[in-house]
């Protein structure tokens, strides 16, 4: 209310200099009294003097307007308008903005976008400025959008008394038998402060924290407050999939641990060890995208990858060269490359049969000299890393393919030994307080160490367990905080090399959760509790982000440029002495069985399992969703007796005993390895309980990631397992149909064409064989080029395609596509606009892999526009093929007639339905379902770009074109700012979910008008194919075959030799 | 003789079988010591009278499935058409295989009462007025399906032309469409033809009822016929007229159906053959249909005289021509996939033989091919029930012919990553009982409240219609059906 009132007043208006109308200036009393009137042309009699005829025609009309079309009958659903009278800076309601945030994940952050619309996040995307990862995104950072609206986070501080009596009660000791008490933030603030000023007087003797490896400058520095605080107390990193084995090869080679940094476009020779170079490991999106860097059929470099592993990884899919390998066969085998470049003199006990392979990779590293790269994985030996190293050093590798940092994650004790300590230090009764700062020890711990929390009846512990969810380890706690999610809070973390980035929250913690940097704050005593002030200290301190303006460019870029970690020369390598028992062990393993414990690609070690994207999303390799299962080769199978699905168990010489667990055929695996896949068999969440299998059991301290010597035997029992590809066997007919298609091996199929880098030199349309398709007719002239303003059109490189599922997840999350559980994936219901299909080339003890993403091709002439009876899906100018979710009635005849099978059918109000259960019925009006049963929480997530599909309705791939759209208006508003000379779209301006996912770039996207845009070119290589072009549809998306650059140049030949490298 | 010998049983004693045929000599149509009231007591006896027990029996059993279909409705509206096996590969399912199959089922009524109407068939006239119900009663469960098969069924009327807010209509080129109005006509016109040529005959029962509600519905039906020769005139005329109308129809509409599967690009569906392939299969089996209900009821119902045996001869011999077309088109298919060098069509007709639904190829080729090669054999067709079994076989036949068609072409198209397989649900499986509970609810309905048979059609092709004795008649036809009672009079009695 302002002071000074300026109205002007009935006596004043006559003399007012300002009025709004002759009307109002001269206000003769006729003009008040019409204006007092809501309708001044209503006549109040009228109704009154209605004659029944006109009465009886007028409510016989109104009836006919609401009732006989159907239109105002219609209840909709309500909606809320809320005011927004004081808005945030840069705020414009609906308009989506992007901050540069953080994802850490294994001790390493990721630079990611966070799209915000209206205050919620709703997509992760890569961020395009951070110079690591560069606009990649990685699944489970894409998928992390999901977790922070699960229903099934924890809401509240619990203090449980049946966990263990200890010390902290909130409010009375004496109040006792009450499970789960749930307390404010302030109170377990309050609880906390008292605790650790008490702990802090004794010097924190009795405390112990378990904390996960973790990448922020700000945590470490607490770290260092906290044991500075706190000297007796021990602190303990422990992480389930570690990499312990690498830091030892590292010490033995150089005498300290190194972090390996590779420049893979560099390298013209790569051999993998075991080593999942483009799929688990935690650089991988750099990795993919330098290692398709290099692989340009084009130009005159070609870079050649050989892998040898025991079962299929995302790289050996990639790879040119691959041989099954038994783990414990791999010391050997590089033992043996290492002889044959003349590093030792030992004689090679490697089994004859590989030899050959061994020879060939030889002479291919010593021309390669330094363009060569060896990569060992996290689960070889120090032995295979040393030698790795030390083959590096040989070649003259370092500084060219690889570069090496100090590694910032090595503790003085592995994670198994931290963690056994701590194992003992509760045994012993030697703990009062343990801190778990997030992760779930008490699932994922080794099966030989137990985490007892509850400790001994005489000496209590109180346990205080921070995370996401009230998990196995939370249930064992005295306390569970709320962990604040990564996108609710602030933190810093540097990337695989070293760039600094900071993680920024986009919304308030949802569940007043407080991160691992405040907790750790809080129980030191300090002064700045604040998340945002410690990391800015943090910044202050060790980055020189004195001045306010640097700090907003930091928040703005997400990366601090050249922060990388400075490259350290290292010593000439010690060679490792040869471990002859190692070489003994190598030569019993016919005895049983070799198990592979392998992080999953959609749970990683169980963190994500609770997540329905990822449980839903395909495994790249054997497509299995919502289960993990033991991979087994054909010829094992085949002995055994068993098929798919069918039970085993396994039992290892030191009596762990995995009772069940069902198999999978995995074409590719080492005949007497089982991979097995960890993060399955949870106990708690809505999603993640008992989906799969826990095969922690097996995983005991020593045998971290393989373990020789299983026996194996048949159950009995049979288990569906939901693969999204071959939902049933193949029989003889199916396999000619398909052999057709896909291709014999380096020949291109109808569908799948591929040709060998020889070849292709040789002649550039050899990936087309035969199958040019002849230029069909047209019955009639096209009635529209659908090109005005843009041609919109797709291309798919297949050379440079992963299968790393990163788009599917990305197409996901933009368009709102639910999941549909176990029971409807196992019916071939899975929502997926974009699927990779995959498709194996060959025999099935040592096959190619191919990669096809697979997503609406928007045909110019499109089989399913025309079936439609209700002109539900449409061509819009521009060639996309639209989709009018409204419109649609569910005849599904156009799902029938794509010949992609493309399409997506909502049989049940997924949103609102149950995975894990059957869909239920609904009795309120259908398409107000999805409002009222989906959680608000959940609806949080949904992009409100891209409507929510209801039960009945089709829906499919439209190429993100609410992304065109929301690119077309800023064109369009720049145009008319006069900030650019047309309203034309530029190439780049539009980038589609999945294409701006993809690791290696296989996916672009643009204008076919212009032939300088990215796509336009990628439609004229003569690699470019149209997949099922002879049916006269015109797709917009094209596919770029595949290169293979096997050995010797045919792809083809003794390097897949059936032996699988028993030594 | 102590075997029967049809040759000696058709052929009467002083006739040879050449003359049996012989249209100077060709035997009555209407067997046994019947004149019109006979024919007129019999055929209203069973609506007027109190149903026996066995209807009664029968109308419970059809109610119950009709309630498991109305169960089975309620659960898909408010669940969602996930309730069936379909999935992304193969959308379609049971509702339109079951669509197809009665929409076939309805063709047989057509044909008998147009096309032999017009082609001068008098024989028709036993069978014409339950076959042409049997056509309303199986277009409406065919109706059903894709009405229901739809993923928001309150939306369905969005096919139908109508002018709505949107200002959208709908879209021409969708062979949806032209099967709402191809269908949509069909029972029209059926529903015309049939309510019409009923409208003496209802006249009949409203004269013979004796309550006075039966009096006034059967009236009013009626709609005031007197049977005055203006009256005839008229009904004669119109009757012609509109079987001229709804002879194209007979092979338009599944034509049209068929062109859901022929307009596609699909590898077995893409297929010029389909429209008269579906005609003739729709034929076939709706005569198959036909005799599975005649047999029955003219035995139950006690009406030998009326539908002979020679009625259920002439309609296995169609049975056994338009079956021969089937099997001919069958076999063109697979030349064609040959013939095409077209390796997506040439897969598709090896993977029907030869892949996972290769049990449903042989049902199909069995009881559409296979089992109507028996009709050829004389001894078969002269036992009706015989001839039953044959009909039934072929009615699963053409059932499994549409399961082949929609369900073999659809799960192996042409990327293999989409490959699957279908399994029917409870659901499937009880919308389909349920839609023979339909069917012979409305059927039990019609055979108890409606003349069964067209009185005024049959007493036009008798002798007595045409001025001759009604004793000792040495024309007589013993079928061979005909029970030893029914044989009384004759002149050989």
């Amino acid at each position: 209310m302002s002071p000074v009132n300026n109205n002007p007043t009935d006596s004043q208006r006559h003399d007012a200099r300002y009025w709004r109308s002759i009307d109002a200036l001269v206000s003769t009393p006729e003009f008040i009294e019409r204006m007092r009137q809501e309708f001044p042309d209503a006549n109040p009699r009228e109704l009154t003097q209605l004659g029944r005829r006109q009465f009886t025609k007028l409510m016989a009309a109104s009836l006919a307007l609401a009732g006989v079309t159907l239109s105002g009958c219609r209840r909709w659903p309500e909606q809320q308008i809320r005011p927004q009278s004081s808005t945030t800076e840069g705020f414009l309601p609906g308009v989506a903005e992007h901050f540069a945030t953080q994802f850490e994940l294994g001790g390493v952050a990721t630079g990611i976008l966070a799209k915000s619309v209206d205050g919620r996040p709703v997509k992760i995307e890569g961020n395009g400025l951070h110079p690591f990862s560069q606009g990649a995104a990685s699944v489970f950072a894409q998928a992390s959008i999901l977790e922070l609206y699960d229903p099934d986070r924890t809401r509240g501080y619990t203090w449980r008394s049946d966990a263990t009596a200890g010390n902290g009660d909130p409010t009375d000791s004496s109040a006792s038998g009450e499970t789960g008490r749930v307390v404010s933030r302030e109170s377990f603030e309050s609880v906390m402060s008292s605790n650790f000023a008490a702990l802090a007087k004794t010097k924190g003797r009795g405390l112990h924290v378990l904390a996960q490896s973790n990448s922020s400058p700000t945590f470490a520095q607490l770290r260092q407050k906290f044991q500075t605080a706190f000297p007796e107390s021990r602190w303990h990193v422990y992480q389930s999939l570690d990499r312990d084995a690498e830091f030892a090869g590292s010490r033995v080679a150089f005498g300290k641990v190194v972090r390996s940094q590779y420049q893979l476009q560099n390298a013209r020779t790569i051999v993998c060890l075991d080593a999942d170079l483009l799929g688990m490991h935690p650089g991988n999106l750099r990795w993919s995208r330098d290692w398709a860097a290099g692989r340009d059929p084009n130009s005159g470099v070609y870079s050649r990858l050989w892998i040898f592993e025991a079962g299929y990884s995302v790289t050996g899919a990639a790879a040119d060269v691959r041989q099954t390998l038994l783990p414990t066969a791999m010391p050997g085998l590089v033992r043996a490359i290492a002889g044959g470049l003349g590093l030792h003199s030992e004689t090679s006990s490697l089994e004859s049969s590989l030899q050959p392979i061994v020879d060939q990779v030889v002479a291919e590293l010593k021309s390669s000299g330094s363009h060569s790269l060896l990569v060992a994985g996290p689960s070889q030996t120090p032995e295979v890393h040393a030698w790795v190293h030390a083959i590096h050093q040989h070649l003259g590798s370092a500084g060219t393919t690889v570069s090496y940092c100090d590694e910032p994650q090595v503790e003085k004790k592995s994670c198994v030994d931290a963690f056994a300590e701590l194992s003992g230090a509760l045994r012993g009764g030697a703990v009062d307080t343990l801190l778990i700062l997030d992760g779930n020890p008490v699932y994922d711990c080794p099966a030989d160490l137990r985490l007892e929390l509850t400790g001994s009846p005489n000496r209590r512990v109180t346990s205080i367990h921070l995370g996401l969810y009230e998990n196995e380890t939370a249930q064992q706690c005295t306390w569970h905080a709320p962990i604040a999610h990564f996108l609710e809070s602030w933190g810093d973390g540097r990337a695989w090399d070293g760039t600094y980035g900071v993680q920024q929250p986009l919304i308030h913690p949802l569940f007043d959760g407080i991160s691992a940097i405040e907790l750790l704050s809080l129980a030191t005593g300090q002064a700045v509790k604040d998340g945002l002030e410690l990391v800015r200290t943090t910044a202050r301190e060790q980055f020189r982000m004195t001045d306010d303006r640097a700090w907003q460019t930091l928040l703005h870029d997400g990366a601090l440029p050249d922060s990388q970690f400075a490259a350290v020369t290292t010593s000439s390598a010690t060679l490792p002495t040869i471990d002859q028992d190692g070489r003994q062990a190598g030569s019993l393993s016919h005895d049983g069985f070799e198990v592979c414990f392998v992080g999953d690609y959609s749970t990683w070690d169980g963190r994500f399992s609770n997540n329905g994207w990822l449980q839903e999303l395909p495994d790249p390799l054997t497509k299995l969703t919502w289960d993990n299962a033991a991979l087994i080769s054909k010829q094992d199978a085949d002995r055994l007796q068993l098929s798919n699905g069918d039970g085993i168990s396994v039992r290892l010489g030191d009596g762990a005993w995995l009772p069940e667990i069902p198999v999978l055929i995995q074409p590719g695996q080492t005949p007497g390895a089982i991979s097995l896949s960890l993060g399955y068999g949870r106990q708690t969440g809505h999603i993640s309980s008992g989906v799969g299998i826990d095969i922690g059991v097996l995983r005991t301290s020593k045998n971290r990631y393989f373990v020789r010597g299983a026996a194996v035997t048949k159950t009995g029992k049979w288990t569906e397992l939901a693969c999204t590809q071959e939902h049933h066997l193949m029989d003889a007919v199916g396999e000619w149909g398909m052999r057709v298609r896909v291709g014999e091996r380096d020949k291109p199929g109808t569908l799948v064409r591929e040709t060998t880098l020889q070849k292709h030199r040789q002649d550039p349309h050899a990936v087309h064989a035969s199958f040019h398709s002849p230029k069909p007719a047209p019955m009639f002239d096209a009635p529209d080029q659908f090109n005005t303003p843009s041609a919109w059109g797709m291309s798919i490189d297949l050379n440079k395609c992963t299968g790393c599922n990163g788009c599917v997840i990305a197409c996901q999350s933009e368009n709102n596509v639910p999941i549909v559980g176990k029971v409807n994936v196992l019916k071939n219901r899975e929502m997926h606009w974009l699927r990779i299909d995959r498709y194996f080339k060959g025999e099935v003890d040592s096959p190619d892999v191919v990669h096809v993403p697979v997503a609406c091709a928007q045909c110019e002439s499109a089989p399913c526009e025309q079936v439609c009876p209700v002109a539900a899906t449409v061509h819009d100018t521009e060639g996309l093929n639209a989709m009018v979710y409204n419109r649609c009635v569910g005849t599904r005849y156009c799902a029938n007639n794509c010949p992609y099978k493309v399409r997506r059918f909502n049989y049940f109000d997924y949103h609102a339905s149950n995975p894990r259960a059957p869909a239920q019925p609904w009795l309120g009006i259908p398409d107000e379902q999805t409002a009222k049963i989906v959680p608000e929480l959940v609806q949080m997530g949904f992009n409100p770009e891209v409507s929510v599909r209801m039960r009945g309705v089709m829906e499919k791939c439209t190429y993100c074109v609410q992304r065109i759209s929301n690119a077309r208006i800023q064109a369009r508003n720049e145009y008319a700012e006069g900030k650019r000379p047309g309203p034309d779209l530029a190439d780049g301006e539009v980038v589609t979910a999945c294409q701006q996912a993809c690791p290696t770039q296989a996916i672009q996207f643009g204008n076919l008008n212009d032939a300088n845009t990215e796509v336009s070119r990628s439609h004229h290589d003569n690699r470019a194919y149209a997949m099922l072009e002879e049916l006269n549809i015109k797709p917009r998306t094209r596919y770029l075959a595949r290169i293979r650059n096997g050995a010797g140049g045919t792809g083809s030949g003794n390097e897949r030799s059936d032996n699988h490298g028993h030594i | 003789m102590a075997t029967f010998d049809a040759s000696t049983m058709i052929a009467a004693p002083g006739y040879s079988a050449a003359q049996v045929n012989d249209p100077r000599t060709r035997v009555p149509l209407v067997l046994g010591d019947n004149n019109f009231t006979t024919v007129t007591d019999k055929v209203t006896g069973l609506a007027l009278r109190p149903a026996p027990i066995g209807w009664y029996i029968a109308f419970s059993v059809a109610l119950t499935l009709l309630s498991l279909l109305l169960v089975t409705l309620v659960y898909l509206l408010t669940t969602g058409v996930g309730v069936w096996g379909n999935n992304n590969t193969i959308s379609w399912g049971f509702p339109i295989i079951n669509f197809v199959f009665w929409v076939g089922i309805g063709h047989a009524g057509t044909l008998i009462s147009a096309i032999l109407f017009l082609l001068r068939q008098n024989w028709r006239t036993g069978i014409n007025r339950f076959a042409e119900a049997m056509t309303i009663f199986a277009v409406i469960c065919a109706g059903l399906f894709p009405a229901v098969h739809v993923g928001r069924i309150w939306l369905v009327l969005w096919l139908a032309p109508i002018p709505t807010t949107q200002a959208v209509w709908p879209q021409a080129r969708s062979p949806l469409l032209w099967d709402l109005f191809a269908i949509g006509t069909y029972a029209t016109v059926s529903l015309l033809f049939w309510y019409m040529g009923m409208i003496p005959d209802l006249a009949t029962l409203r004269d013979r009822a004796k309550n006075r509600l039966p009096q006034m519905l059967y009236g009013f039906f009626a709609m005031g016929w007197t049977g005055s020769n203006r009256h005839w005139l008229r009904f004669e005329r119109a009757y012609l007229l509109l079987a001229a109308l709804a002879t194209p129809l007979v092979l338009s509409v599944h034509s049209v159906v068929s062109f859901d599967f022929a307009t596609s690009l699909i590898p077995g569906w893409h297929s010029t053959i389909f429209p008269p392939y579906f005609v003739a299969g729709a034929v076939f089996g709706g005569f198959a249909m036909v005799l599975t209900l005649a047999i029955p009821a003219r035995h139950w119902f006690g009406l030998q005289d009326l539908i002979t045996h020679r009625h259920i001869e002439n309609m296995s011999k169609i049975m056994l021509g338009t079956g021969l077309i089937v099997a001919y088109a069958y076999s063109v298919e697979f030349f064609m996939a040959w013939y095409s060098g077209h390796h997506y069509e040439q897969f598709v007709f090896m993977n029907r033989p030869l892949g996972p639904y290769w049990w449903a190829f042989f049902v199909m080729v069995f009881c559409n091919i296979v089992a109507p090669q028996f009709l050829w054999i004389r001894k078969v067709r002269g036992n009706v029930w015989l001839v039953f079994v044959v009909a039934i076989f072929v009615n699963i036949g053409m059932w499994f012919e549409r399961f082949v068609i929609v369900v073999t072409s659809l799960h192996r198209d042409y990327l293999p990553s989409s490959w699957a397989m279908f399994q029917p649900t409870w659901v499937d499986l009880g919308m389909l009982l349920g839609s023979f509970g339909l069917f012979f609810t409305l059927f039990l309905l019609f055979c108890r409240f409606l003349p069964m048979v067209a009185m005024a059609e049959v007493k036009t092709v008798m002798p007595q219609a045409h001025g001759e004795s009604t004793t000792h008649r040495r024309d007589y036809q013993p079928d061979p059906d005909t029970p030893k009672r029914l044989r009384r009079g004759h002149w050989w009695t």
